[in-house]
């Protein structure tokens, strides 16, 4: 057996599925080969894993937990038969009053602010202060000649 | 008790017949949710999902198969949907990953692999991608799979499950092992 198949039986060969003859032959290749035995371990401890998880136990309050949620399903619920037709007709009502109320609030903004003429700005701009009002005389000329 | 008598008992609203049943099917309906699901809390859900819906059902149950396979059909069809459903992000399930790690990692200390954390962290590894490749495999092939390995279902069992025949369930088990040989072959060469 070579190691193309060995590689396709491993699984096989761990499951005990495969017949005696070539179990045989492919235990004389793990043997040999060792590149195919790390494969055949490998695979041995992953297909293990089934078996770790199998273990693994429900939560031991899992029968209580799903009588209540058995109760709570033969509890009689009360049902608001006004509610559902409350909710259709107070979300929209809700909805356009609010966006009546963006609209209006939009309106009132774009109508309070007036503009400005040319003039009426030229005149606001020439009363303006410049940021920097002491260009006669900047800061590095004043340290040099402080002496 | 029979099955028969225990639907029959379930059926009057009997407490005591459904405890009975619970009894005796819970851990094999956790095993097959745990196969489909890789994660204790998800399959605790399911198996609670399960029985919810055995109580609900059990009046339209008309004994055309075996309780044991009708319950295993409900904890199957539960479990795919789930993972159809199951659209968290995966920045969510890492996070879900690290609280409920320390859960698998118990289960793979407790059961011989020592408290070297390298092994640990190698099994964890091997754990991940036997699920990924689980996962990967084709829906018919996956469900046959996990009944077998996880809950140690016969052939036959399987073939009343699924509703096919024999010969079916041993090719789709077959396929299954060749593909999950070949993935996991494929990713140890690769490491």
């Amino acid at each position: 057996m070579n190691c193309k198949e060995v590689n396709k039986n491993l699984i096989f060969y761990i499951e005990k599925e495969l017949q005696a003859e070539r179990e045989l032959e492919l235990q004389e290749h793990l043997k040999d080969c060792h590149d195919c035995n790390v494969l055949f371990l490998n695979l041995k401890e992953t297909m293990a894993i089934v078996t770790k998880e199998k273990a693994a136990k429900p939560n031991p309050f899992l029968f209580t937990r799903i009588q209540e949620e058995i109760s709570n399903l033969e509890k009689p619920r009360k049902v608001f038969l006004w509610k559902p037709n409350f909710i259709k007709i107070l979300q929209p009502v809700t909805l356009s009053f609010f966006l009546l109320v963006g609209v209006i609030f939009g309106i009132s903004m774009g109508n309070s602010i007036q503009y400005q003429t040319p003039e009426q700005s030229m005149v606001y701009q020439s009363d303006e202060f410049y940021l920097n009002d002491l260009q006669q005389e900047t800061i590095e000329s004043f340290l040099l000649t402080e002496e | 008790m029979s099955d028969s008598g225990l639907i029959d008992k379930i059926k009057r609203g009997d407490q005591q017949a459904f405890k009975l049943l619970f009894d005796k099917y819970h851990l094999r309906v956790f095993n097959t949710c745990m196969g489909f699901l890789h994660n204790k809390n998800d399959a605790d859900d399911i198996t609670q999902e399960v029985f919810i819906e055995v109580y609900k059902s059990i009046n339209k149950f008309r004994a055309d198969s075996k309780l044991s396979t009708w319950i295993y059909r409900i904890a199957v069809n539960k479990s795919l949907n789930f993972i159809r459903d199951n659209k968290r992000s995966k920045w969510l399930k890492s996070i879900e990953t690290i609280l409920t790690g320390a859960i698998r990692n118990d289960v793979e200390i407790k059961h011989g692999s020592g408290y070297d954390p390298e092994m640990i962290l190698e099994n964890k590894e091997k754990a991940e991608m036997l699920h990924k490749t689980i996962d990967s495999l084709p829906k018919n092939q996956k469900i046959a799979f996990t009944l077998n390995k996880y809950d140690d279902l016969s052939y036959k069992q399987i073939s009343e499950v699924m509703d096919i025949s024999l010969s079916s369930v041993e090719s789709l088990i077959h396929r299954a092992k060749k593909n999950l040989q070949e993935k996991l072959l494929n990713y140890y060469k690769k490491n």
